[in-house]
């Protein structure tokens, strides 16, 4: 990696060490500012959960550390590498974060096996047969091994979703960002995927959600984070989070999604 | 290498006959058109199979030979029965009969995508068959059937130009009799290519303005009717 | 005056070679229009806003101008234009193949506007790079939606290979005038190259009809 001078400087304990760093974040869609005044630091092996009601911006926010969708004020600082117009840093930071999405958005017309082969070879340069291996190794984490020659089509929503986590996880990423991944999903699959979710974080691995999963939160994250019109209005441990929220609009959420 | 458009500007006249001759044809022949084109599409989507498979006969023989072949063999083949017609005539049947079937099959789809619930309730209220298709089928074809059936009428307007083959004085026989003289294809060619050019982009402006008008009646009617 | 196809048929030896050669020049100009079409779909995503407005203007003019039209202006224009002198096949191959061409680009922008925008975010978060994206992940669905319609453009091709008769290319057209010609049988000849004709357009558009029958069963 070309950014030594980073680690140098960061505290030799692995845990310590800051995996994103959003400052002062500002973003506006023409004139309407979707996202104001975002502060957010997670450091490494941290997992977050992002909730809120829809429109609140959470998506845009987790979109925008890899670039999906771009800032206009503020810094974000992805694993010591300022995300700014260079398209250098764009791409390293994109094969440094994984991605999944609501929809899945596996590639229709490869099967299971070449989805997971196509980045790693194209992207990182990986010789066929490596990339091939360490394919097996995380279709086998996300325990759908012998699915590997179908086409997405042919899968149910769950394993499509376990699919999309073990592409991304062929990156080797070093952070995973979980847009809504069980949103789409009938709800008998639901647990299959935050399962492998939370497999994923008992390894140590710097993750994202954004779900409105709250039993997930609970159990899985250090961290919750609470947005509301484009603001982070509250964050905190989950024990705290859900027993007392502080912020009016953070009670009646809790109220409303709670309530069944 | 030099071009010479003043050998296209002094042969003018002849460019506007063909001009003249372009429009007169594709005025003709494109109401024409969408006449055979509404009765064949009614016939084609009739209960009956006496009537519907000629139908089906005559679009998918059109639509599967080129116009070429259909002007060649009116011209040449007919009068062998003793009907002798003259390019300009056989221009206009050609090309109607050619484009009846193409709108033929783009009236029919706009019928499909009209709701069968539409006609079902247009039968339920006792409409006799020429008012429901006039009155409720029709009226709700126009914003389906308008964008295709505009490229329809281009293409005639453009395949027109195959009339030249059989001598007929349109826009390209016109080139060609000019680059007989003047022996300047280059700059003849280029410049019907970009009369012709300029024919279409004022025809769908044209249909665009029109297009915009009819959906405006469209909107205006069931606040009226309200 | 009767029909007298059994005089007729021991001579159409060259509406045979005429039907193969309408093939032979539809396939060539059928891929060089996917070729051009593709190229026209990528340009018309170009960064730039000139290389778009050329899209634009290229459109226009093939679809606002006559087929018969192009063949004659790049028969003409092509040798004393680029110095290169190239025979009939070539010039009228080319002509067709680049008025296809606008028409592909029309089917593939169809296609395009059927790719959901996640394919597009999941290749970019994966690291992919803008030429990898096109090319591994969004034309081949792009393709693989729009087969049908290609398949229909072929007959559309052929269609207007009849035209490259004006520039003496010896395809079916040609053939059957030089027949009829030789002959004096211009209705019996006529008719079995329309007869050609429509078995070729007849069976390669039931194709692609069949084709997008499958198709509508596949997504549902």
């Amino acid at each position: 990696m070309e950014t030594g001078q980073d680690i140098a400087v960061e505290p030799a304990r692995a845990e310590d060490k800051t995996m994103v760093d959003i400052r002062g974040m500002n973003k506006w869609y023409g004139t309407f500012q979707v996202l104001t005044d975002i502060n957010l630091s997670v450091r490494s092996g941290e997992k977050i959960v992002i909730c809120g009601p829809s429109g609140s911006g959470k998506s845009t926010l987790i979109r925008c550390i890899n670039r999906l969708e771009e800032h206009q004020e503020g810094d974000i600082i992805v694993d010591g590498i300022p995300l700014t117009e260079d398209v250098k840093n764009i791409d390293q930071i994109r094969s440094e974060v994984g991605m999944c999405f609501q929809q899945f958005n596996l590639f229709p017309h490869l099967t299971v096996m070449e989805n997971c082969l196509l980045a790693p070879m194209s992207v990182r340069r990986t010789s066929r047969a490596e990339a091939k291996r360490l394919a097996q190794r995380y279709l086998e984490k996300v325990q759908i091994p012998d699915q590997a020659d179908k086409y997405p089509s042919q899968l149910s929503g769950g394993q499509q979703q376990r699919v999309a986590i073990a592409r991304a996880l062929c990156m080797q990423p070093r952070i995973m960002l979980f847009d809504e991944p069980t949103s789409a999903l009938d709800p008998e699959m639901i647990g299959e995927v935050l399962d492998t979710m939370a497999e994923l974080a008992r390894e140590g691995m710097t993750m994202i959600c954004v779900t409105h999963e709250m039993g997930f939160a609970r159990k899985v994250a250090d961290r919750v984070v609470f947005m509301d019109q484009g603001r982070i209005v509250e964050e905190g441990d989950p024990v705290s989070f859900f027993n007392h929220p502080q912020n009016e609009r953070t009670k009646k959420f809790l109220k409303q999604i709670l309530q069944h | 290498m030099t071009f010479d458009f003043m050998a296209v500007w002094n042969n003018r006249d002849i460019l506007i006959e063909g001009i003249l001759n372009t429009l007169l044809i594709s005025v003709i022949a494109i109401p024409v058109g969408i006449c055979i084109g509404v009765f064949v599409c009614l016939l084609r989507i009739s209960k009956a199979r006496l009537l519907r498979w000629p139908a089906i006969a005559y679009i998918e023989v059109m639509r599967n030979i080129p116009l070429l072949i259909l002007i060649f063999m009116v011209f040449y083949a007919l009068p062998f029965y003793g009907v002798r017609l003259s390019g300009l005539t056989t221009g206009f049947i050609c090309l109607s009969i050619y484009g009846g079937a193409y709108f033929a099959e783009v009236f029919r789809g706009g019928v499909e995508a009209v709701s069968q619930g539409q006609f079902d309730a247009a039968k339920a209220l006792g409409l006799k068959y020429g008012f429901y298709m006039r009155r409720v089928i029709f009226p709700q074809l126009y914003s389906y059937v308008f964008p295709p059936a505009t490229n329809i009428a281009l293409t005639m307007i453009k395949e027109s130009s195959l009339l030249s083959m059989i001598t007929v004085a349109e826009l390209t026989y016109a080139a060609h009799e000019i680059n007989g003289r003047t022996f300047t294809p280059v700059e003849t060619f280029t410049t019907i290519a970009l009369i012709y050019w300029g024919i279409s982009i004022v025809f769908l402006k044209l249909t665009a303005i029109l297009q915009s008008r009819i959906e405006v009646e469209h909107i205006r009617i069931p606040i009226a009717i309200r | 005056m009767d029909l007298q196809f059994i005089e007729i048929i021991p001579k159409t030896g060259p509406l045979f070679w005429g039907a193969l050669y309408t093939i032979f020049v539809g396939l060539l100009a059928c891929g060089l229009g996917i070729a051009v079409g593709t190229a026209l779909l990528l340009m018309r995503n170009s960064r730039f806003w000139l290389v778009r407005k050329f899209v634009g203007i290229y459109g226009s003019f093939i679809r606002g101008t006559p087929a018969l039209v192009q063949i004659l202006v790049f028969y003409y224009a092509l040798a004393p234009l680029s110095g290169i002198n190239v025979g009939p096949l070539t010039a009228g191959v080319m002509a067709v193949g680049f008025n296809s061409g606008a028409y592909v680009a029309e089917i593939l922008r169809g296609g395009l506007t059927r790719i959901p925008k996640g394919q597009w975010e999941a290749a970019e978060a994966l690291g992919l790079a803008r030429h990898k994206i096109w090319f591994k992940i969004i034309l081949p669905q792009v393709f693989n939606s729009v087969i049908p319609l290609l398949v229909n453009e072929f007959t559309m091709v052929i269609k207007i290979t009849p035209l490259l008769s004006t520039i003496t290319v010896v395809e079916l057209t040609r053939a059957s005038q030089m027949l009829y010609n030789e002959t004096f049988r211009p209705v019996e000849v006529l008719l079995l190259a329309a007869l050609i004709y429509f078995v070729i357009c007849f069976s390669v558009s039931q194709y692609g009809e069949y084709l997008q029958r499958r198709s509508m069963k596949y997504r549902l």
